[in-house]
């Protein structure tokens, strides 16, 4: 069940870090721009059916964040924070989905350690328009993913 | 280990049934059960773009939403060869849903599709169907609870 990427969005949808882990590079037909449509999609559906959910679930449950969502082909774990980020991480070939409580746990690690150390506790934080490209988000991020028995 | 809801969408996308299965579930208005119905068939189509991988088949294949898990439920949908989508909601880590469902769409050939006066594409209201679906959600959560499996 390899991992093939990761997006974190802010609240209002921009797009603040993403990275493609996925090996093939063999059809990098995508450029910049699709990936970008791509991402808009990814943003737009995990919000319209966070609104499906809120609907259908009963009443006196008050997490309406979703969780994962299959589809054929891969599954996609969402992280919802309090501030409103979005984690977004896509894994293929995941149909039975034995790893799903640990991924979980794996993405908010990645929040709680990585992104607040690294990116919020940067000294040149910016709230609106976190640069996370200048941290080491990234390489600690990698290396974390790397050590997880579900990378590959 | 409740189930909350059972909603079926026709090829496309309006709604052609709806009921609770359980008095957990939220009480949902007519206007709002079509709203649902019509937003799921729409992130259905959007959550297999939004993937970065597709099912092989292009768009003859069954690909989009097969499984949701929120805070607060299970969403489980399956999709027929004729693009009729049977959509099931439980509580959390409530197993089996997918065998729930192909059984549900057993009674939908059986009760609905052989009623001479049925049109396809429309409502159902099948007293037959409504009684079948009632004795297997009874019976599917009587086994459950009479063999508490290693589920939680």
């Amino acid at each position: 069940m390899p991992v093939h990427s990761l997006h974190v969005f802010d609240r209002k949808g921009k797009t603040l870090f993403t990275k493609c882990y996925a090996q093939n590079k063999a059809n990098k037909v995508d450029d910049g721009e699709q990936l970008s449509e791509k991402r808009k999609l990814v943003f737009g559906m995990l919000f319209s059916l966070k609104e499906v959910a809120a609907s259908l679930s009963p009443s006196s449950i008050k997490d309406n964040g979703v969780h994962s969502v299959q589809t054929g082909a891969s599954t996609c774990y969402c992280l919802e924070t309090a501030s409103g980020l979005r984690f977004a991480l896509y894994i293929t070939d995941d149909a039975d989905k034995t790893h799903a409580r640990s991924i979980r746990k794996a993405m908010q690690h990645a929040y709680n350690d990585i992104w607040i150390q690294s990116v919020v506790r940067s000294p040149l934080y910016n709230p609106v328009t976190p640069n996370v490209q200048a941290t080491n988000f990234e390489t600690n991020l990698d290396a974390f993913l790397v050590s997880q028995s579900w990378y590959r | 280990m409740v189930f909350l809801h059972l909603f079926v969408v026709n090829r496309s996308g309006g709604l052609i049934h709806h009921r609770h299965l359980s008095n957990k579930a939220p009480k949902i208005g007519t206007n709002e059960w079509l709203r649902i119905g019509s937003t799921f068939h729409s992130l259905h189509a959007i959550a297999a773009e939004a993937s970065p991988v597709r099912l092989p088949g292009g768009k003859n294949s069954n690909d989009g939403i097969e499984e949701m898990v929120t805070g607060g439920m299970v969403l489980r949908s399956f999709q027929t060869r004729t693009g009729i989508k049977f959509v099931l909601t439980a509580e959390p880590q409530t197993p089996d849903l997918g065998q729930v469902l192909k059984e549900i769409y057993v009674l939908y050939t059986e009760c609905v599709l052989k009623d001479p006066f049925y049109e396809l594409e429309m409502p159902i209201r099948s007293e037959l169907f409504v009684h079948a679906v009632d004795a297997l959600v009874e019976r599917v959560q009587n086994a459950v609870s009479i063999s508490p499996t290693k589920h939680r």
